[in-house]
């Protein structure tokens, strides 16, 4: 423990004892509010049907700055061959991929020579990738963003380090919204899971928008079907 | 300002807005009726994940903490995520002074840092600058080449930081929500920077205030609707970072932060400031702060949330002027996502001031005072009107003007008496 062990104690147990007496005179609720709260919770896209919410997921990323490219036809090796072209025509040189199975298969057609290692990798080293490849956990129709697990030191800097990024996902990973399942934390889990809604962006100068900020400035989702 | 404010209400109609804010409400008072609970049990969980956590009373012990955590790590520089509560506990001055070197990565808080200025607005904090402010501020501390164009300024602001994300030892972010059930926080923001923040450097220190808890993960599903919504109009932002606890080879801290709002807590008039989820929207719309801009209020946090939560929170001497600093319109009430009922705390804290002597009000009292007797009789009246008269016509000329009565005329110009009075001039009637 970097903090003395005593003061920290000491400063626990006086601001929950502050809390407490603080408590001990409740607040009046609102019996509406509360009842409100009891009913049934928003649900905000009732269509479940997967035309449907691939449609809406297009367009919701779209809507934000970024792109989704449905893959034609079925399976891993449609979508490697799609992600493949899509960097040869973007003439990106330097690719890295998260350690993951899916994203490994989904860059598989990429030429060996434009790979490079993350495993082990220094940020400095990283920062040579002009773009990263990621898979998806689920991908969210209602808003169009991807929610990806990054869980070691070199794949949590990849959403964010090359000035593009690529995500992969399948059509089965596709929920009408947010919810618990997407959102949540597992017990042994580590690391960060982040939901990615389209290029990072700012407007933090008279309001307007500019992308590419800190992260990517071009951000693709390619969902493919299983 | 009115053009964002119409698209926010545009993203607000896909959901049912209403049942929205009082699930959030609702969902607020119950973590905050269970504060003590609640943050044990997310002590308990983020341990377990590895985390390790530090309290701290005051907005000094925990900027002491962070410093002892920076030293101990041998960081001499950090790299932050933007933070309102970073604000509070003054950490760039305190960080400095301890010659570690603070690196603020969201644009708006890296600009108002290299103008040595404060934010204006929880959310955009440097809306006071205009481009020509950036692009002057960047040629003279940067030595670029002036530009005032958003897009060149922010890849500016890109490049120049880059490097400093990879050098830093510590990376420091606010948290929007900490999940008592899970032991793991959120924090959302749209540039990338807190992202970066929390992951390139080898410790992450996450600071929250104690209100910050909330019950469970589904509940998140409720504020993250609404956050984007009301702070600026998206349906959700860039990122949403769920934090999991500390990977392999990686320390994360989580320092809880009272400064003051136990006194909040403790009083069941301004409890409900405690539920503030800090978008900013009660700012955006209120008059007050449209007029006077966010450096007016004097405090960390400006607008109707501010005027609320900086008597209790800091400064008392601020109770007899900031609840004053508002015209009651109830615009903020309105806008507010977790239905906070800023205007009825406003008037409650005007009411404690005016009982307590603190409101600073005397003169005001004195002259409602003498208003009313001089209103109830006419000979009164008479001589009031007659002294009036007398007091203007000398009070334009002379360049004399003490008091507080002074301090208001040197910006202004009185108006000249009327020849005669009504009364002259009905008796003078043919």
């Amino acid at each position: 423990m970097v903090v003395d062990a005593a003061v920290n104690n000491d400063a626990r147990s006086e601001i929950m004892s502050r809390i407490r007496a603080a408590l001990r005179v409740p607040l009046k609720l609102d019996f509406d509010d509360v009842s409100a709260a009891e009913s049934e919770r928003a649900e905000t896209v009732a269509a479940t049907d997967p035309e449907a919410l691939s449609a809406r997921f297009v367009r919701e990323l779209g809507l934000v700055g970024g792109d989704a490219v449905v893959v034609g036809e079925r399976g891993v090796g449609a979508l490697a061959k799609s992600v493949a072209d899509h960097i040869t025509r973007l003439g990106y040189q330097v690719i890295a991929v998260q350690c993951d199975e899916f994203a490994s298969q989904a860059a598989s057609q990429i030429p060996a020579d434009k790979m490079i290692e993350t495993s082990g990798a220094s940020a400095e080293f990283l920062e040579r990738a002009d773009c990263a490849i990621i898979a998806a956990e689920s991908l969210i129709a209602d808003t169009g963003s991807a929610v990806v697990r990054v869980s070691n030191y070199q794949d949590r800097l990849l959403p964010y380090l090359p000035p593009a990024c690529i995500i992969v996902g399948r059509s089965s990973q596709l929920v009408p919204s947010l919810n618990e399942g997407a959102l949540g934390a597992g017990d042994l889990e580590r690391g960060e899971r982040v939901i990615v809604t389209g290029p990072s962006r700012t407007a933090d100068i008279e309001k307007t928008v500019v992308l590419g900020a800190h992260g990517p400035g071009s951000l693709t989702v390619f969902v493919v079907s299983d | 300002m009115q053009r964002s404010l119409d698209h926010k209400h545009a993203a607000q109609t896909d959901v049912p807005w209403e049942a929205l804010r009082s699930q959030a409400h609702a969902l607020k008072a119950d973590a905050i009726a269970h504060l003590d609970e609640l943050l044990e049990q997310f002590e308990r969980r983020f341990v377990e994940r590895g985390g390790e956590v530090v309290w701290a009373r005051t907005a000094a012990e925990a900027a002491e903490a962070f410093v002892g955590i920076c030293r101990a790590h041998g960081a001499s520089s950090v790299v932050k995520g933007k933070s309102m509560v970073s604000e509070e506990l003054r950490l760039n001055e305190e960080l400095a002074a301890a010659g570690i070197e603070p690196v603020e990565t969201d644009l708006g808080e890296f600009i108002v840092q290299l103008a040595g200025d404060k934010p204006s607005h929880v959310i955009a904090p440097a809306a006071h600058l205009s481009r020509q402010d950036v692009g002057h501020l960047f040629t003279s501390k940067l030595g670029l080449e002036y530009t005032d164009d958003p897009r060149a300024l922010s890849l500016a602001a890109r490049a120049h930081l880059r490097a400093r994300y990879l050098r830093a030892g510590v990376g420091m972010t606010g948290v929007n929500f900490a999940i008592a059930e899970t032991g793991t926080f959120v924090v959302v923001e749209n540039e990338g920077n807190g992202g970066l923040s929390a992951a390139a450097p080898p410790v992450h220190v996450a600071v929250m205030g104690i209100e910050k808890v909330i019950r469970r993960t589904a509940d998140l599903n409720v504020f993250l609707q609404l956050l984007a919504r009301s702070g600026t109009g998206q349906k959700i932002t860039t990122y949403t970072h769920h934090f999991l606890g500390p990977e392999k080879g990686k320390r994360q801290y989580c320092i809880i932060v009272d400064a003051g709002r136990t006194a909040l807590l403790a009083d069941p008039e301004t409890r409900e400031a405690l539920y503030c989820i800090r978008c900013g929207a009660c700012m955006n719309v209120c008059p007050v702060y449209r007029r006077a801009g966010g450096a007016a209020y004097g405090s960390v946090y400006p607008g109707p949330i501010g005027a609320v939560v900086t008597p209790k929170m800091v400064d008392p001497a601020a109770a007899g002027v900031l609840p004053f600093a508002s015209t009651l319109c109830g615009a903020c009430k309105d806008e507010c996502p977790v239905k906070i009922d800023l205007p009825l705390q406003l008037v409650r804290l005007r009411r404690a001031s005016v009982s307590a002597g603190t409101s600073g009000r005397g003169l005001e009292r004195r002259a409602m005072g003498a208003f009313v007797r001089a209103m109830t009789s006419v000979r009164a009246y008479e001589r009031a009107v007659k002294w009036l008269r007398a007091a203007v016509a000398i009070g334009k000329r002379s360049p004399w003007k003490p008091g507080p009565l002074g301090a208001w005329m040197r910006g202004r110009a009185l108006p000249a008496p009327a020849r005669q009075t009504f009364r002259e001039w009905w008796s003078m009637r043919p």
